[in-house]
């Protein structure tokens, strides 16, 4: 039993968006275009929040990034009529099969986070970037919801690297993409079951918080403050 | 009588229609190869011809390098492996047709099966190897429980994210 978990340290993020790159294109997340943004219908597995503290000279900008908070307690599993959304009790994971999602978005609107999306369109790709499309991952078709699955295909894929080693699988060779773009650190990844973990560490720290917490979510991305 | 003769127009129109629909869901390979002479006769094994089955994900048709390593030169004198003598000399390519699919969204390693599951070809394929020519459907139909039955009897995850990608 894992429960995988990220925590993210609010201190070092400097908004470069490599996290949101490297999701875009590891599980082929359709590009959007300013009309389906306007309409709040881009989609982003993971995103970057901004907040504008003050105005002008001086003005501070904080970084959020805002992947599926992945919680023991998902709100969203629990309206899906078709379990097309659950909770993977062998890994912690909030999972979406879009096979069998009738993209009735009870789970969108359960969602206190607000990151599920919903493909309002046909996915699309500027047409050179058609060929450069992550095999290990299905492309969604239009008319179901989709959200962070921390990278599981690569979870699938160590695992069966290490059996086919005749080895035990290591929990340290699991790193979503995101985790594995930050330049500045501030993604760590890993098993919150492992008390020896470095994210069951970080997650007592004196800064860690999770977001809406008094929801009961459950949430298993723990944010580090800027400031104790 | 007219509601009697309208009922069998349909009932011979749904007969037809699903015929048709069965034949066009049917697999036709362009040579009647037959696996039979081959695995009892010649005496090869699944590897010979299907080389990537124990190496990567998919098991691989054969390409006609490997039916060259015997058919340059016709071995008897049926009409079918004299298309593939033709073929090869005249440096063309038979589209052997895939049988099993699986759904877009399921991700199947052929590798990790064999090797570390240690399950037989014809578990999934049947008796393929038995076979004197081709079936034009799956030997073996394959559905979700199929895989989730074997996974549960060798205590492999059944969780979605181990197959569902």
């Amino acid at each position: 039993m894992h429960r995988w978990g990220m925590v993210i340290d609010l201190a070092k993020c400097t908004g470069c968006q490599a996290c949101v790159v490297a999701c875009q294109a590891e599980n082929n997340v359709p590009s959007s275009n300013p009309e389906q943004a306007e309409l709040g219908r881009s989609i982003h597995w993971m995103e970057i929040l901004t907040f504008t503290e003050h105005e002008y000279p001086n003005v501070k900008i904080r970084f959020m990034p805002r992947p599926c908070m992945h919680c023991d307690n998902p709100p969203c599993t629990k309206v899906c009529p078709v379990k097309a959304t659950y909770y993977s009790k062998e890994e912690g994971i909030v999972g979406q099969v879009d096979l069998r999602c009738i993209g009735c978005r009870y789970c969108t609107t359960a969602c206190p986070y607000n990151l599920k999306s919903f493909n309002w369109y046909k996915p699309h790709w500027p047409a050179e970037m058609k060929n450069y499309l992550n095999p290990d991952v299905d492309v969604r078709p239009k008319g179901v919801v989709e959200k962070c699955t921390f990278c599981g295909h690569r979870l699938v894929k160590v695992r069966e690297k290490a059996k086919l080693e005749g080895r035990e699988f290591n929990p340290d060779e699991y790193i979503p993409a995101c985790v594995q773009a930050c330049p500045s650190g501030v993604l760590y990844f890993g098993d919150l079951a492992d008390p020896n973990s470095k994210v069951s560490e970080l997650s007592k720290s004196i800064r860690a918080f999770r977001l809406m917490e008094e929801l009961g979510t459950k949430p298993k991305v723990i944010y580090l403050s800027e400031e104790v | 009588m007219g509601r009697i003769a309208i009922l069998v127009i349909l009932v011979i129109l749904i007969l037809v229609l699903a015929y048709l629909w069965l034949q066009g869901s049917e697999i036709v390979q362009p040579v009647q190869f037959n696996h039979l002479k081959h695995t009892k006769e010649v005496g090869l094994s699944c590897e010979d011809c299907h080389i990537y089955f124990k190496t990567q994900r998919f098991a691989g048709l054969p390409s006609m390098e490997i039916c060259a390593g015997c058919h340059s030169e016709p071995q008897g004198k049926s009409k079918e492996e004299a298309k593939i003598v033709e073929a090869i000399k005249e440096g063309k390519t038979i589209e052997w047709q895939r049988i099993y699919r699986t759904k877009r969204s399921v991700t199947y390693s052929h590798r990790l099966h064999i090797v570390v599951g240690k399950l037989e070809c014809k578990v999934c394929h049947g008796d393929i190897a038995d076979a004197i020519r081709p079936p034009r459907r799956p030997l073996v139909k394959i559905s979700m429980d199929h895989c989730r039955d074997c996974h549960r009897k060798m205590k492999v995850s059944n969780d979605c994210i181990t197959c569902h990608k």
